[in-house]
Formats: C-alpha cells, sequence, structure tokens
C-alpha cells in the first residue's frame, strides 16, 4: 500500500468538518460527472460518489435498534416475510404486499386483498423497489444560499425552522404556500386542516401532472359536486372512450384491466376508442379512430348528437356538431348504435385532457344511458385544492414569503410557470426524494423517505383505506411529508403516531388498536372512508364551453404522458427506461410519433431527428413513424430531458413540456434536420424494408391467432391435439414425474402493458444494460412483449404476444449445447446451468423464439452497493459470458414445494405463481401442473383457443396462447 | 508454341512435362534448399515479415481485451449470436482444404502435377487451420473453460454433449489438424535430411538432424516412408470431405430457415476445395516470382489449378442456386423468405459480393489465356478469397438476422474489434506462412525428383515414389525424344 498523504490533521483524522468540506466541494464534482460517457464509468462513478457520500451520511442510528442476540419473533433467516402496503399514481391507490429478506424488500406484489389491485400491480409498483435503492436519490439536507450549496444537515434545518414556524405564528400563514403532491392521504389532509386552523391565512396547492382536474371540475359544475368517475369494467358492455387511456394511465387502471379481461375472455364486451396517438387502451380498442385531437370535443358532442338523434333523451342543449370525415361519422354511429343497444351496460369516458365541459358533458351521457351504477361508480374527488395560477399571482403582488414543497417536482412538470420570478424572494423549502430542478430553486432540501421507508395512509378512488408501512428504515435519513407538515404545526410526533391518531379518528372506535392491526395485516381497512354519491345532472352556461372550443389548423401538437417513466419522476429509473414502450418499444427516450403519411408529407424519415417549433419554444428530437398516430399530429412524449433527475435520467431524450404551457396541445411547425437521431428500440431497431415488411404481414396473423367473439360458443379447436406434439420417429421416454409444468398466455386479455417484463427483472436479478447496448441488442429481458401492426398503416390493429422461454420438450438449444449446459429437467423445465456454460451462443442461434439472453458484459460488476440489497437472494446473479433465460421462476418452484412437502401435501393449482402471472393486471398469464387435468392451465390448455406457436418445428413448447378476441360487428 | 501452350497441351499423345527446364536433380536441390540456406533473407521477405507479425500482434492485442471486458466488446447480439468469429473459422476451414485435398486425394489419384505446389499447400492449411481452431475457442462467452468441449474425465462427471455438432467440430477439426500435420511432416523427412546434410552451422545440424529423424535414404527407408505415405493420404482423403461436412453440421443439424439445409455437406466441402485452391494460388503466384520458380511450379499447374476453381466454382454457384430452388420447392414460407431476404434485403450487398466473386469472376477461367496469364489468375483468386469470405458471413449472418418471429429480428455490424481480430488472424497466418518458406522447403525436392525429365519418368521401370503398382508405361522415348538420363 502506498504511503497517505494528509494535508491537515483534520483530514488526516477524516474529522466531520472535513468531510463536511469535502462534501460541500463534492456538487461541483457531482455536476462534472453528471455526463457519463459510458455506462461503465456511469456506474465506476456511482460507486465512488456512493462511497464518498456514504461518508457523510453516516449516522449512528439513535432508536429501533436491538441486538440480534434473541431471535426476533417470526424472524427466520433466508425465510421471506410479506408486509402489506400501499402506493398512490395518478390520485388512485394500490394495495401491494413487499417481500422482504432479513430487512431487505426486494420484490413487490399485488394485495390480493386490495380491490384494486386484486394481486397484480401496475409496472410502477414493480419499478419502485429499483427507485427505494437509488443511490442517486437524494441523502442529506442541503442548504443553498448565495449560490453556495452547504450540506447543513438536519440539525442546521431545525434551527432554521424554528424561525419559519415563528413566522408562520406571526403572520398566521399568509404568504405561506404548501405546493403538495397530491397524494391522497388521510393523515396529510387532517394535518393540512390542522394547520389551516391555526394559520388561516395557509394557501395550499396540489399539484399532481398525473391528475385529472378536468374531471373533478366538469362534474363540480355539471352536479355541483366534485367528484370522481370510477368505471367498472367488469360491468360494461361496451365502452367508448375518448382519448382517455383507461387501462395504463388511469387512477384505476389495474382494476380496469381487469375487469376489460374478464369480459373480453367471454367475448362480451367491446371497446371503441378515438384517441390521437396509439396508447395501451386504444391497441385493445375493437373499434379504434385515430383523430386530431383538436376534434376530440367535437367528436364528444357528436356521439351524444348521434345519440340525442337516435332518441335519447339528453337533458342539455347541445351546441351544433362539427361536420365529420366519413370515417368519424362511421365511428359515431357505431359507438352510439352500441350505447342504445346494451342501455345502461355501456360507460363513456373522456380523457384528461379534454375540458371540464366535456366531463360534464359525459356524465350527462352517461345518466341518460342510465348507466351509473351498473358500470360507473362516482366518488368525491380527493379534496386537492388551488392551482399553481393563485401562486404566480400572489407572488405578482409580492405576497410570497415562505413555499414548502412537499415532493412532487414541479418546477420540471410545470415549465409554463415562471418558476424563477415566482419563488424569486421567498423562502423555499422543498421535500423530495431528489435534489432535483425544484430542489435547485430551494434555499432548503429536505430528503423524503420513500414509501417503502414511511409510515403513511393513502385513501382510493372508491374510498379504500390503507396504511402504508415502511418496510424499512430510511436509507437516507429522509423524512415523509406528513412529518414535516406536523413540525410546522410544532408537532414533534414521528409519522407511526401522526397515521394512528388518523385511523383512530377515522374508525371512531375505541377497539381501533385492534382494527389497526387487522388493517396493517391485510393492507386495507375494513371500512369505506367514502361511499359511491347518487349525483345529479345540473345543465347549466358551463356546456356553452363545448361551443368554444377551437379547432387547429396545420400541424399540431399532442402531449403524451410517458408510458414508462410518466411525467418524469420515474427518470432515474433504470428498470422503467430500459423497460420498451408498450406501443412504440422504445427504451432509453423518446421521439416525437408521427403518422405515415404525415411522415411523408412533412419529407421525414422514421428516426431522423426533426425540430418542432411553437411560437414560444423549440426541441429537436428523433421522430418516430408510428402507424396509428392521427393525421397532421406530432405526438411528444413527456418526462424526458430532465437535468436533475440523476445519473440515470439526464440527459435522457429533451424536454417536450417548453411547448405546451398548460394545455395538451398546441399548434407546431415541424422541419427535418437530416440528421439521424439515437433511438434505442427493442423492435424493429431499423426501419424495416418492404422485403421484410411483406414477410411481417404474412407471419402476424399466424404467429397471433384471432377469433372473432361471435364464433366463441361454437369455436373448433384452433389446433388438433397432434399439432401441439407432433410424432416422433423414435419411441418417446414419457414425461412421468407428478408435476409437469406449463404455461398459457391469453392474448385476448393481454393488454401489453408490461408489468410482467418488469416484474420478471425485480424476481430474477437482471441487469439493465443502457441505451448503447439496447442499441445493440442486448437487452436482458427474459420476457418481452412483442407487438405487431396489421392492417391499414393509417389505422392499424395492434396486437401484443408476451414471448419468454417456451420450455419446449423437445428443445432445440438442448441439443446443440457442447456442454450439456441447457437440460431438461424430469418436470419439463428447460433448464439453464449457468456455471456449466461456458456460452457458445448456439443454443441462441438455434432457439426459433430467440427467448435466451447472453452476458456479453459483467453486468453486476459496478453494481452499486444500495442496489446490491435490492438482489433476490433466491436467484443466481449471472456471470459474464453465460447465457440465461426465463426459468419459469424455478425458486418459486422449488420453495412451494419445500412448503408442500412439510406439509405432507401434494401441491395445490395456483400455489405456484412466477413473477409475470403475478404481477399481470389482467391474469393474462396462467401457470401450473399440466398432469393435474383439473388444473387452470390443464383446462387453458384443452381450450379451443390455445395454440402454440411454431409447433410445426416439434417444438413442443409448453407455453400455449389463447387467440385474441375481437368482437367487431359482422358485416351484412 | 509458346512455353505455355507447350505445357498445358492437350494433345493427347504429346504429354506435356511437368517440370520445365532441364536441371539435375543437384540443381534442383540448390534451387529449394538455398533458398532456406540463405543467411539473410530478401528485403522483401524481412518487410512481409514485419507487417505480418505486427497483425499477428494486433492480433493478441484484440485477444487480450477480448478476454478481460467479455464478447460485447464484438458487435454480436440476440439474435445475430454469431457474426465475424464463425463466418472467420469457416472461412479459414476452408481454406484449410486444399493442402490435403492436393497432397492426399491428387496422390492417390495420381495426378504427379501435384509434386511441385504439394508441400506450399500443405504448409498452408496447417496455418489455416491454426487460424481456424483459433475462432471457436476465442469466440465462446468464458474462453478459460473451452477445455470443457473436450471429453475427459473429470469431478463433475459431466461429458460433453455428444449430439451438438460444436462437438463434432472439435473432433472433426482437431483429428483433420493432426493428420494434416502427421502428412506434411511426414512427406517432409527426406528434404529435411537434405538439410540436415548439406548443414553448415551446429545449429542447422542439430534442428533439421533431429527433425529428420535419422532418415538415411536406404532403401528400407524409403520402403517404410513410402507405405506410411500412403496410409497417411489413404486416411486423410476422408477427412478432407468430412472435416467440412461436420462444419457444415453446425448450421445444417440447426433449425435456422438458411442453416437448415441438406445440401450443407456437399456444398461446403465443394466451397473448401474453392476457397483452399484460390489461396494457394494468391500465395503461389507471387512466390514463384519472388523465388524464381518458374520452372518447378509451371504454367501447367496454375492452369490446372484454374481449372479446379471454375470447377468447383460452379458446384458452389449450382449449390446457390438449388437453395433458392429448395426454399421455393419445400412450401416453408420462413426458408423462402430467407432467401428472398439474402437477394433483396439488408444484407443483399453482401450477397451480390459473394456471387459476383464466386460465380462470375471464375468464368474467365474458361479461356486459357485467362489460366495461364498469372496475375489475372492472382486478381480472381483474391476475390474468389473475398467472395468465400463473403458466404461464410451471409450464411451466418442473414440467416440469424431474420428468423422465424419478425419480433426477433436484429442487425448486425461489426466492431473495430472484429475488424482487426480478423486482419490480426491473417497476420498470424502470414507470420508462420513466412517462417515455414524461410526455414523448410517449400517444394518437395525428393518428390519433384521424381517428375522431371531426367528422372525418365516415361521410361519404364522407374517411376516416381509412391508409384509402384499398376502397370508398367510403355516407353515413349521416341515421342519425348529421348534423353540420357541419370538414375536417382
Amino acid at each position: 500500500m502506498s504511503k497517505a498523504y494528509w494535508r491537515s490533521l483534520e483530514e488526516l483524522a477524516q474529522s466531520a468538518e472535513f468531510q463536511q468540506q469535502m462534501a460541500a466541494e463534492f456538487p461541483s464534482l457531482v455536476e462534472a460527472l453528471q455526463d457519463p460517457r459510458t455506462r461503465r464509468d456511469f456506474l465506476k462513478l456511482m460507486a465512488a460518489s456512493l462511497g464518498m457520500v456514504g461518508l457523510t451520511a453516516c449516522r449512528w442510528p439513535k432508536e429501533h435498534i436491538l441486538p440480534f442476540a434473541g431471535q426476533p419473533e417470526q424472524h427466520i433467516p433466508g425465510v421471506p416475510r410479506y408486509f402489506a402496503t400501499a402506493m398512490s399514481l395518478f390520485g388512485g391507490v394500490l394495495g401491494l404486499v413487499v417481500t422482504s429478506y432479513d430487512g431487505r424488500p426486494i420484490k413487490i406484489e399485488g394485495n390480493a386483498l386490495h380491490p384494486e389491485s386484486r394481486g397484480a400491480t401496475h409496472l410502477w409498483a414493480q419499478a419502485a423497489l429499483l427507485e427505494l435503492y437509488d443511490p442517486d436519490r437524494s441523502q442529506q439536507v442541503v442548504q443553498r444560499a448565495a449560490g453556495q450549496r452547504v450540506l447543513a444537515g438536519w440539525e442546521g434545518f431545525r434551527q432554521a425552522l424554528a424561525s419559519l414556524v415563528a413566522m408562520l405564528k406571526r403572520r398566521q400563514g399568509a404568504g405561506v404556500w404548501i405546493i403538495a403532491d397530491g397524494t391522497p392521504s388521510l393523515t396529510r389532509r387532517r394535518l393540512r386542516d390542522a394547520l389551516r386552523r391555526r394559520f388561516p391565512g395557509l394557501n395550499w396547492v396540489d399539484w399532481d401532472p398525473l391528475a385529472n382536474p378536468s374531471e373533478r371540475q366538469g362534474l363540480q359544475q355539471a352536479t355541483g359536486v366534485a367528484a370522481v368517475a370510477k368505471p367498472l369494467m367488469e360491468r360494461a358492455q361496451v365502452t367508448v372512450s375518448i382519448a382517455s387511456d383507461l387501462l395504463m394511465q388511469h387512477p384505476t387502471a389495474v382494476a380496469n384491466a381487469r375487469g376489460f379481461a374478464e369480459r373480453r375472455r367471454e367475448g362480451k364486451n367491446r371497446l371503441l376508442v378515438a384517441e390521437p396517438v396509439p396508447t395501451v387502451t386504444g391497441a385493445s380498442a375493437d373499434y379504434r379512430l385515430a383523430v386530431r385531437p383538436d376534434r376530440l370535443v367535437g367528436l364528444v358532442v357528436a356521439v351524444a348528437q348521434e345519440l340525442k338523434g337516435r332518441g335519447l333523451a339528453v337533458p342539455l342543449d347541445l351546441p351544433p356538431a362539427a361536420t365529420l370525415a366519413g370515417e368519424e361519422q362511421a365511428f359515431v354511429a357505431r359507438c352510439a348504435e352500441d350505447l342504445l343497444r346494451v342501455k345502461g351496460n355501456g360507460l363513456i369516458a373522456v380523457g384528461p385532457e379534454l375540458p371540464p365541459a366535456a366531463h360534464g358533458l359525459v356524465f350527462c351521457l352517461n345518466q341518460a344511458l342510465g348507466v351509473e351504477g351498473p358500470t360507473v361508480q362516482y366518488f368525491p374527488a380527493p379534496p386537492v385544492e388551488g392551482n399553481l395560477g393563485q401562486l404566480v399571482q400572489a407572488a405578482q403582488q409580492g405576497k410570497v414569503e415562505l413555499v414548502v414543497f412537499l415532493g412532487g417536482n414541479p418546477v420540471a412538470t410545470a415549465p409554463h410557470i415562471p418558476w424563477r420570478e415566482v419563488l424569486g424572494s421567498a423562502t423555499v423549502v422543498r421535500l423530495g426524494l431528489y435534489e432535483d430542478e425544484t430542489s435547485r430553486l430551494a434555499q432548503w432540501h429536505l430528503p423524503q423517505a420513500h414509501f417503502l421507508e414511511s409510515w403513511g395512509d393513502l385513501v382510493g378512488v372508491a374510498g379504500e383505506y390503507s396504511v402504508v408501512q415502511p418496510l424499512i428504515a430510511p436509507l437516507y435519513q429522509g423524512i415523509t411529508a406528513e412529518e414535516l407538515l406536523a413540525w410546522l404545526a410544532g408537532d414533534e410526533r414521528p409519522a407511526y403516531q401522526l397515521v394512528r391518531e388518523t385511523f383512530a379518528q377515522l374508525t371512531g372506535s375505541p377497539q381501533w388498536e385492534e382494527e389497526w392491526r387487522h388493517t396493517l395485516h391485510d393492507g386495507i381497512w375494513r371500512g369505506r372512508v367514502h361511499q359511491p354519491l347518487a349525483l345529479e345532472f345540473r345543465p347549466g352556461p358551463w356546456a356553452e364551453e363545448l361551443a368554444t372550443i377551437p379547432v387547429a389548423q396545420g400541424l399540431v401538437a399532442w402531449r403524451v404522458t410517458d408510458n414508462k417513466i410518466l411525467d418524469g419522476r420515474f427518470a432515474n429509473n433504470a428498470w422503467l427506461q430500459e423497460l420498451p414502450d408498450p406501443i412504440s418499444k422504445l427504451t432509453w427516450g423518446h421521439a416525437a410519433l408521427l403518422s405515415p403519411e404525415t411522415a411523408r408529407q412533412l419529407a421525414v424519415r422514421h428516426g431522423e431527428v426533426v425540430r418542432v417549433q411553437t411560437s414560444v419554444a423549440e426541441v429537436q428530437l428523433p421522430c418516430f413513424v408510428l402507424p396509428g398516430t392521427a393525421p397532421d399530429t406530432v405526438g411528444l412524449v413527456l418526462g424526458y430531458g430532465r437535468s436533475a433527475a440523476g445519473r440515470v435520467g439526464n440527459g435522457v431524450g429533451v424536454d417536450v413540456a417548453v411547448l405546451f404551457g398548460p394545455q395538451a396541445m398546441v399548434p407546431v411547425s415541424l422541419a427535418g434536420t437530416r440528421r439521424r437521431g439515437d433511438l434505442a428500440c427493442t423492435q424493429d431497431q431499423q426501419a424495416i424494408d418492404r422485403v421484410g415488411l411483406e414477410a411481417l404481414g404474412h407471419r402476424v396473423g399466424e404467429l397471433i391467432r384471432e377469433v372473432p367473439a361471435s364464433a366463441l360458443p361454437t369455436l373448433n379447436p384452433l389446433m388438433e391435439p397432434g399439432q401441439v406434439r407432433p410424432p416422433m420417429p423414435w419411441r418417446e421416454r414419457p414425461m412421468a414425474a407428478e408435476y409437469q409444468w406449463g404455461m398459457a398466455v391469453d392474448l385476448a386479455a393481454c393488454i401489453g402493458c408490461g408489468a410482467c417484463v418488469v416484474a420478471c427483472q425485480a424476481e430474477n436479478n437482471i441487469p439493465v444494460v443502457g441505451k448503447k447496448q439496447v442499441q445493440r441488442g442486448r437487452q436482458m429481458h427474459w420476457i418481452r412483449v412483442d407487438r405487431y401492426f396489421s392492417g391499414k398503416p393509417e389505422n392499424p390493429k395492434l396486437a401484443f404476444q408476451p414471448m419468454l422461454c417456451q420450455h419446449c420438450e423437445n428443445a432445440p438449444c438442448e441439443q446443440v449445447c457442447p456442454v450439456a449446459a441447457t437440460v431438461h429437467n424430469e418436470e419439463g423445465l428447460n433448464q439453464m446451468v449457468y456455471n456449466r456454460c461456458v456460452g457458445t451462443r448456439y443454443c441462441s442461434n438455434n432457439c426459433p423464439y430467440k427467448v435466451r439472453r447472453f452476458n456479453f458484459f459483467n453486468y453486476f460488476k459496478d453494481l452499486p452497493p444500495t442496489t446490491k440489497m435490492l438482489l433476490n437472494p433466491e436467484v443466481t446473479v449471472r456471470s459474464r459470458g453465460v447465457m440465461e433465460k426465463c426459468t419459469f421462476c424455478v425458486q418459486r418452484i422449488e420453495r412451494a414445494k419445500i412448503t408442500a412437502r412439510n406439509e405432507r401435501r401434494p401441491l395445490r393449482d395456483g400455489e405456484v405463481v412466477p413473477a409475470c402471472a403475478q404481477v399481470c393486471p389482467t391474469q393474462a398469464i396462467v401457470f401450473g401442473n399440466l398432469n393435474d387435468a383439473t388444473s387452470r392451465v390443464a383446462q387453458l390448455h384443452r381450450d379451443p383457443r390455445a395454440y402454440g406457436v411454431l409447433t410445426e418445428l416439434n417444438t413442443r413448447p409448453r407455453v400455449l396462447y389463447l387467440a385474441k378476441i375481437e368482437n367487431v360487428q359482422e358485416e351484412g | 508454341m509458346s512455353r505455355a501452350a507447350v505445357q498445358t497441351s492437350e494433345d493427347p499423345i504429346r504429354r506435356a512435362p511437368l517440370v520445365l527446364g532441364d536441371d539435375s536433380f543437384a540443381a534442383i536441390t540448390e534451387k529449394v534448399a538455398s533458398i532456406v540456406e540463405r543467411p539473410r533473407p530478401p528485403l522483401w521477405w524481412t518487410v512481409s515479415f514485419a507487417v505480418s507479425l505486427g497483425f499477428a500482434v494486433i492480433l493478441l492485442a484484440m485477444l487480450a481485451y477480448l478476454f478481460t471486458t467479455g464478447v460485447g466488446v464484438w458487435g454480436l447480439s440476440i439474435p445475430v449470436a454469431w457474426g465475424f468469429d464463425i463466418t472467420n473459422f469457416v472461412f479459414w476451414v476452408g481454406i484449410g482444404h486444399a493442402g490435403t485435398l492436393i497432397s492426399a486425394i491428387l496422390f492417390l489419384l495420381r495426378q504427379k502435377w501435384r509434386t511441385s505446389i504439394n508441400r506450399f499447400a500443405e504448409g498452408m492449411t496447417i496455418f489455416a487451420v491454426i487460424c481456424a481452431g483459433l475462432f471457436p475457442a476465442i469466440h465462446t462467452g468464458r474462453p478459460w473453460f473451452d477445455y470443457w468441449l473436450f471429453p475427459y474425465p473429470n469431478q463433475m462427471q459431466m461429458w460433453p454433449n455428444f449430439r451438438s455438432p460444436l462437438m463434432w467440430d472439435v473432433f472433426a477439426v482437431s483429428t483433420y489438424f493432426t493428420v494434416s500435420l502427421l502428412f506434411w511432416y511426414v512427406g517432409m523427412i527426406p528434404d529435411l535430411a537434405t538439410l540436415r546434410d548439406r548443414a553448415r552451422t551446429r545449429l542447422r545440424q542439430i534442428v533439421y538432424g533431429v527433425l529428420a529423424l535419422g532418415w538415411r535414404g536406404s532403401a528400407r527407408h524409403w520402403h517404410r516412408y513410402e507405405r506410411v505415405y500412403l496410409l497417411l493420404a489413404a486416411l486423410a482423403t476422408p477427412l478432407v470431405l468430412s472435416v467440412h461436412s461436420v462444419v457444415s453440421f453446425d448450421f445444417a443439424v440447426s433449425q435456422l430457415p438458411g442453416w437448415h439445409a441438406t445440401i450443407f455437406p456437399p456444398y461446403f466441402v465443394a466451397g473448401a476445395i474453392f476457397s483452399g485452391f484460390a489461396m494457394v494460388l494468391t500465395l503461389l503466384i507471387p512466390i514463384r516470382q519472388a523465388f524464381h520458380l518458374e520452372n518447378l511450379i509451371t504454367e501447367r499447374h496454375l492452369d490446372n489449378m484454374a481449372k479446379v476453381l471454375l470447377a468447383t466454382g460452379l458446384m458452389v454457384g449450382y449449390a446457390y442456386g438449388i437453395e433458392f430452388f429448395t426454399a421455393w420447392y419445400s412450401g416453408n414460407h420462413f426458408e423462402a423468405f430467407t432467401f428472398y431476404n439474402r437477394a433483396l434485403g439488408p444484407f443483399s450487398w453482401a450477397y451480390w459480393i459473394m456471387v459476383f466473386c464466386n460465380v462470375v469472376v471464375p468464368q474467365m477461367f474458361w479461356f486459357s489465356k485467362a489460366r495461364t496469364t498469372p496475375w489475372l489468375i492472382l486478381v480472381g483468386s483474391l476475390l474468389v478469397n473475398v467472395g468465400m469470405w463473403f458466404e461464410r458471413f451471409v450464411i451466418v449472418v442473414t440467416s440469424l438476422s431474420r428468423d422465424f418471429l419478425p419480433a426477433n429480428w436484429g442487425t448486425y455490424s461489426p466492431t473495430w474489434v472484429e475488424v482487426f481480430t480478423l486482419l490480426g488472424s491473417f497476420g498470424l497466418f502470414f507470420t508462420l506462412f513466412l517462417l515455414f518458406i524461410r526455414f523448410l522447403p517449400m517444394i518437395a525436392m525428393a518428390e519433384v525428383k521424381s517428375v522431371v525429365p531426367r528422372a525418365g519418368l516415361e521410361r519404364g521401370p522407374h517411376r516416381g515414389h509412391g508409384q509402384y503398382w499398376g502397370e508398367i508405361p510403355h516407353q515413349h522415348d521416341e515421342i519425348l525424344g529421348g534423353g540420357n538420363h541419370e538414375p536417382r
């Protein structure tokens, strides 16, 4: 070891002052390091910075520490424990159950007892775990003053807090603004109200870019009650969605998707979607209309006119319908006919980007159709309040003295607010998960605890009350928003006490402690915070807005929230960055989405960098020719171009929010630049040439079978029994073991959301490879969702096909491996023996499904220490140079078998659930024992819709697909 | 008649001489051995060797980078998990075909013209197989475990998977290499003894002495030697056919459209002979010029080899055609698409380079003028080398890049590491080859002596070595104009 030199005694002693000084110098270093050249450099820096920051973040645990001399109750080393918690997105709440190994949460599942989840989750819940362990999360209290960034520590903030609280008291809250992120927490609501009572002048604004204030306002106008609609898709026979992404970006998307799939399997629902840019919902539609965004409102009105014209009593004077194009007219007529046909069992939904009046009109129509109750319920909207415009006004009058940001990242997500001027002279305190764009404008940045580190509570759309339970003590000394609120009120109690107090008040029962225990265990309280509303329609002047919706000329840009990183809040989440977008299959970035025809007219090519201009701003980003985009529309995906997201998210894409302001649609001009963009797509990396397209067109129908819903009752099997297992020229050894594992994937249910991909990544320690590697075609996902277009490019049909190892009984991969590293076991699993693999990659070449993944590098070499905590201890971390692939979650199979054997019983059907099947919101994936004729998977394999992919190769896949069901009106 | 026309005459009653000039046996020995015995190599050798060695060092550097970092330094992906690595492997194995074909099969077929070029071609074979063997060894993800491909008793109680064509490759290539090396070495023993006898320095005496295995040239030695040579030729002959057949199994046994074809074994063997002869010509023509060996390696040799090029080129062309036919006739649309895609898809440029170099270019060898003009043959053979490399590239890459499920489709472009590894393998090849021509007799002196005019080959009782069966030819002295031949 080399001799250590030191410049000062402090350095030698590594004293606290020195460390602070060092870390105070660190920001500049952080900035310099924020442009990682390669993934490797970046990971090195990540590890190094973590190590250095870790020094200053060390603290003595003050509480909750117990010697491990005695084994804590229920703790068995190596045996996972499960805790219920909940998370909130889009204003909705999803109940979760988190698996924890020795105190480390390693996997999130849905809470089967929670009605929104029923055991499934969306992809963001899966990825939340990576966020928890993100080394880029804010780790310390930072004070910014006079351009200096100082690590002040909690003590420093507490001193400053005293004067802030004093000011709050003195001014009775006047000039104090709290900008919250709209989390529907009952405790927060209680603390807010308490704070308000004490300081009547206090201003509160909820800003959640994913919320739907338009609906709330529309229903307020149309009924007098601020309400939110909850579609009951399990009951709806006909669903008309106008730019509403019911199945993906919706408060109750998981439940909607489940309900949709339940009806869809029976062939008993129809989905009609009109939207400017294909969404997951549009991809599942039976009838889809690609419509320019400025015609959306006109389309709602036209549907109303059509319904009225067909005799529906619509108690509202409708403005005259705009003239419709032929396709639009047909779509409107189809909607009206279907809605009237199933009267009372249909439902209309419109998206958050439509004006309040459109929501009011839709409420009116739904009521006229008599759907309230059977297919739509209305609940009180979460009492969000205020808007950022009020803050701007107050700032102009110089009435802003203290601004407290509770979570969120308004500076990045509301670029239409002149934040520098607004916050100019005020004291700004910011509590956030990341030290991001908002923190840079704040005097104080406080690290927020992740929800998996927090005590809290959430209220779902239908009034479900869940307690947010921490899985781990805060990794980076964060606090919760509720704790900060309590501090402002002079209450020093931890969040745990605050939530319990809320709960005690909620139940109002002396036995609340017992109910609390039940709620913690179940993840949901037995009661409901609120009940469905019975709303009355009130026509009013608000409806006049419908007539004044401007119709734009020329090219318009339409704001699209990203399907992965949403408004940018998950920008630093590598799992989500690397997840292919459900529709475009883009990773690590976004694009300007154009229809093929519009691209031709504008003379831009797929992948070319285009310049999109409005009167106020200009952005340059690659263009993506996406069939199904409306004509003369450019879909711009939000959430990218973050400058302070962290090392993963910085510099990915560009910020397109600057073009929009508060509106979702702006007229733009677009021009190509002749430069090639830097897209990383997992499918069709290159624009496919004519030769390829023709072949693709021929193959889709064979790979993705489709049956009309009307044919379901009398459907002949798509495959003869012998077709899946053609005979062999030699005598076969029977598969004799008790369990023969197999899977069925229902394409009628799959909506393509990609939750299975993230779930598999979390469960199986699948590495993230980065943009360059994805461009090379080296993504590691064991399950992928193939997306195919068919039909006309202007308005194609989309189909999804989850593709994973088919566990072929006659596996081509096994035969060609020279070292027998991939072999079959007696239960029919195609096993990959990592430590035997030498990496010839021959198996992948011979795999007709190309589901094998190769470790071209050691992707775990530079994993940051915190992220290592995330790894599932039951799954091997693969080294460089070995092949890997789906194992059917063999670790789960073995665990279930061990449990069953200990209990001296055979496995029950449904006891083994792979990660992909467990997470699936639509339960499209079913796994089980084919040897048990009564198991669900065996029944599905006998379903007439069942077929295998490429069975003519005699691979004998253990995964069968169930044909997609299409419910379109038969001609004639 | 011109010199070339005399040698390549097709007049049945005028047997063309195999070797020109009327060099004495001693002169032949002098001519061949002096190349090895020169104290200093010619300047061009030094320059070529320096360049080759430089590329060989680059190869080492590329391997070091590869081993320390991972196969990811190449441009491979899923689905294109094989690229330059296996392309280069098949390319070099193919080149490694000519030597043994010339020495063994032509030997058994009594094509005596082979004697001037067989040593040279065998040397080339050995070096090409060394280059070929390199690629399967380095293409694995964990090359330090390559020995797992060999069946050896081990604590894991694991055998390799004998069903895998890669496993067969291991045996086919290693057997081929062993037999080729033995064949080459055994054939060289009398010449090594000549060099030993002529050695002026102690070191040469010892080295060549050891290598000559105590050869004294006794009749018994000759008898044993010729027996062994014959047997080895008989052993090597099936290997010539088997090794490339087995290499083709790597593809033919798989499921992949474009690989899964029964025509592959003969098609690959023809292609291998094609590329091997092209490489022999590429090397031979400049060397012949540089060392003034025009009398030993005559236009007739070039002519014959050009004919082989033409013949095998036609076979390869036929295979290209018949692949399309079977793809269409099979009714399998995956198969049909693969070939449609080869000719018209994103890699069509590689396909058409291949067709041009392998099918169009050899057509010039229908003309005897082209077959006897060395520079034209050199250009043609160079193009065939390029074409045959592209053939393997087309087979490996286009088939993989677009297989069954359109969602799998990908593309491939090599990285600089792959390009330099390929160049480096040429560096290694030429380094070994230049060392060979510097230190070992590149023409089989003993054998050539048996076919020079003085050997009186046509005179009856005496025959070249190995030629001691069949009918004794009649005297043709009067046709050849007689001659005063001294016995060997």
